[in-house]
């Protein structure tokens, strides 16, 4: 396993309870900074959970995940701070519909003060103009195909300078013919070093573009591996019988 | 939003502003002014012609007042409502012939009797009756609160009578006892008037009543106003001021075209008399919006009808909105949980509980012993009950935007309120304006209530018009116009911001 950098996320001991169901049942993972990492399983595994767990948009029952040296499951963190730096893309993109696409990428640095509206400006039509849809920056979503908005959606997270991306199976809601665009920027993403976990369902994608994968099962993580390993060698039960039917 | 739309707003923040100035500025309540409240649909005693305030209740006070230095300020309100609002010094004195009872007498001070009158039977000709037996299973018909319908409770009691109806004016009453043939037990005095009014009537004295004593009555402890009160009666009687407005009127039969003994100049306009369909409309016309400027009435009407909507459309939002953002924010984060609850039983109790007894309740116990205008208390009252339905409207137009709009701005690091603001209303206002328009439709029709606690809106304009005219349907369908004309106005107003909002995204 080739980890290398420091410790950007970790998790210990993370569980997570809806009334008598318990989702998540403690899960551990050290994510190192510049590091790829897959999350594939079943539906109803808990994998989305545990993506939202990270920056608190599900709150933990029990455990705790320290972000660059601070705990922000702590009471006392300003969780707010830290989702700065923690950049979340979404299943159903989750544009803001009443704002252009320039708006989009503008009002969260604008809104937080950590840019000026001409720095957010230029900063969104750069972002823009790297995915080719500049020309695209007074139209409102609706206007937009879905993988134009996913990759708009994308670059509305880049745009507050993450040190960690979270996607949560970002082409699920696609058409076919779009999921391509999408992967295409998340690898691109990817080869330029970010720090990345992605819930998906793309097996060919989490294999090429991963450092490693996890399955998890049940709300635990059954097992991790490099790509080549998890994919041409799976050890666990449950995820021969989950690889046989995806694949 | 955009420079044009804050302007919107920034007039509709002034007009809002200036009327409110205006009605604070226009409740004079100086020393040197007696407000008195009377019911004017009360000929002889009380009733207005060409916008002024005529009868013999009236010109006696003017006499008095006169007597005693000091100015007089008329006010409309209903004869019940009068021995609420005097008690509680909304208004000094209370003339509307009220008759002294023990029972009236324990909430009200009584000045010395100036009128003396009996209880009588008015009906139709066609229903004419000998005898009190012979009301035996008929209905009898009374104005609320009144010395007859005391006596037609009684009669009821000893089964002189099938049943009793309680109207709340003697415009009502008069209408029903011609269109339904029912028995109306009334002042003989106003029974002559009402006769001279409407020669399809007469009069059947038949009742053992007693003779009624006439007072005006005071709060209870304002006893020097009423000691004074009395001095000044004792003045005009012996000058022969009081005999001459008594012979005044007796003179000109209890008309109600008859102005005031100190207006007699004011003559009422003649009743003009043509012929044909076409004429016939004309006279209707005439006689209830042109005699005697009648017309007044459904103007002076309609601005506070507008007035009390607007106010009450601002206040809605403002509290509506707040309560819906309280409840919204406690449903996100938890926060807030005893200002939530506080939300919830204002909106659970207001929209529990009719309008009219809302009004009510605001009006005589609420602001009892203000002296803040009217207007603005119905305002205010308005406000409160669309405030409660605004704020459901808001609250399911906030729930209605998708969890991940909220989602995605946290994600980015923004508070729940600045996403709220940004992101979250933004989408709710284009969610809810068709309820909000729906809204204000409705808030406009139930300013309509007003006249309860003495206003003269709309509806109770057309009303005192149909007290004058007793003609129920041209004032009726005219006010009725009216305000379909305005919900009409305000549905195409939305409907194009809606369209607006549609064509932005």
């Amino acid at each position: 396993m080739p980890i290398e950098g420091k410790v950007l996320l970790r998790v210990r001991g993370l569980k997570k309870t809806f009334g008598d169901h318990e989702v998540l049942k403690g899960i551990d993972l050290d994510v190192h900074s510049g590091e790829v990492i897959s999350v594939i399983g079943p539906s109803g595994c808990g994998k989305s959970t545990f993506l939202r767990s990270l920056n608190l948009l599900e709150k933990p029952t029990e455990g705790s995940v320290v972000f660059e040296g601070i705990e922000i499951t702590s009471p006392d963190t300003d969780i707010d701070l830290l989702r700065r730096k923690i950049g979340m893309v979404f299943q159903s993109f989750n544009l803001f519909p009443h704002k252009t696409v320039r708006e989009n990428i503008m009002l969260a640095p604008v809104t937080l003060k950590v840019m000026t509206e001409e720095e957010a400006a230029a900063k969104a039509d750069e972002l823009l103009g790297r995915i080719g849809l500049l020309s695209k920056a007074d139209e409102y979503p609706s206007r937009l195909s879905g993988g134009q908005q996913q990759r708009v959606a994308i670059v509305r997270a880049l745009a507050m300078n993450p040190d960690v991306m979270l996607f949560d199976e970002p082409t699920s809601a696609l058409d076919p013919e779009m999921v391509g665009e999408v992967l295409s920027l998340i690898k691109t993403l990817a080869e330029s070093g970010m720090t990345m976990i992605v819930v998906t369902h793309e097996m060919g994608f989490a294999r090429e573009v991963s450092d490693r994968v996890l399955f998890i099962n049940d709300g635990i993580i059954a097992e991790q591996n490099v790509p080549e390993e998890l994919f041409g060698n799976p050890q666990n039960e449950r995820l021969r019988d989950f690889l046989s039917k995806v694949l | 939003m955009e420079r044009k739309q804050w302007i919107t707003v920034g007039v509709v923040i002034a007009m809002v502003c200036v009327a409110a100035g205006a009605i604070i500025l226009s409740s004079n309540n100086d020393d040197n002014t007696l407000i008195v409240e009377t019911s004017p649909d009360f000929a002889p005693f009380d009733y207005m012609l060409s916008g002024e305030y005529v009868g013999i209740d009236m010109d006696i006070v003017r006499a008095i007042a006169n007597d005693m230095g000091v100015n007089v300020e008329f006010r409309t309100n209903n004869f019940d409502s009068i021995l609420l609002s005097v008690p509680q010094g909304k208004a000094d004195v209370g003339a509307s012939g009220f008759t002294y009872s023990e029972e009236r007498a324990q909430s009200v001070l009584f000045s010395d009797t100036y009128a003396q009158v009996k209880q009588v039977i008015v009906t139709h000709k066609d229903n004419h009756i000998d005898s009190m037996e012979e009301l035996k299973g008929k209905i009898l018909v009374v104005q609320n609160a009144t010395t007859g319908h005391d006596y037609a409770n009684e009669l009821f009691k000893k089964g002189g009578a099938a049943d009793v109806r309680v109207l709340t004016n003697y415009s009502q009453v008069v209408q029903d006892v011609l269109q339904k043939g029912t028995y109306e037990v009334v002042d003989s005095l106003v029974a002559q008037s009402q006769v001279m009014a409407n020669s399809d009537l007469e009069i059947c004295d038949v009742l053992d009543a007693e003779i009624e004593n006439y007072g005006f009555i005071f709060a209870k402890n304002n006893t020097e106003l009423c000691e004074k009160f009395n001095q000044s009666l004792e003045n005009i009687r012996e000058s022969g001021e009081y005999q001459k407005i008594f012979d005044y009127y007796a003179a000109h039969n209890y008309s109600t075209d008859t102005p005031s003994y100190y207006n007699q100049d004011a003559t009422a306009d003649e009743d003009v008399d043509h012929t044909g369909f076409w004429g016939d409309l004309y006279d209707t016309f005439y006689n209830n919006f042109i005699k005697n400027d009648r017309y007044q009435y459904i103007f002076e009407g309609l601005k506070n009808t507008i007035i009390i909507a607007i106010l009450a459309l601002v206040i809605g939002l403002g509290l509506g909105a707040l309560v819906a953002m309280v409840r919204s924010t406690h449903d996100i984060t938890g926060r807030f949980r005893i200002a939530n609850g506080v939300c919830k039983a204002y909106t659970t109790v207001i929209r529990g509980t009719p309008v009219m007894l809302q009004l009510l309740i605001i009006y005589y116990v609420i602001f009892a012993t203000s002296h803040l205008n009217s207007v603005l208390i119905a305002s205010v009252a308005f406000g409160i009950n669309s405030g409660a339905y605004v704020a459901e409207v808001v609250r399911s137009g906030i729930n209605a935007v998708p969890k991940g709009q909220m989602e995605a701005c946290r994600s980015l690091g923004m508070s729940s309120r600045m996403a709220m603001i940004t992101v979250i209303l933004p989408q709710a206002i284009r969610n809810i304006l068709p309820a909000l328009g729906n809204e204000s439709i409705s808030l406009l029709k139930e300013t309509s209530i007003a006249g309860y606690i003495g206003i003269m809106d709309l509806t109770k304009g057309v009303d005192i018009i149909r007290g004058q005219t007793y003609d129920a349907l041209p004032p009726l369908l005219v006010a009725g116009a009216i305000y379909l004309a305005i919900v009409m106005v305000l549905a195409y107003l939305f409907s194009r911001l809606e369209r607006r909002l549609n064509d932005a995204y």
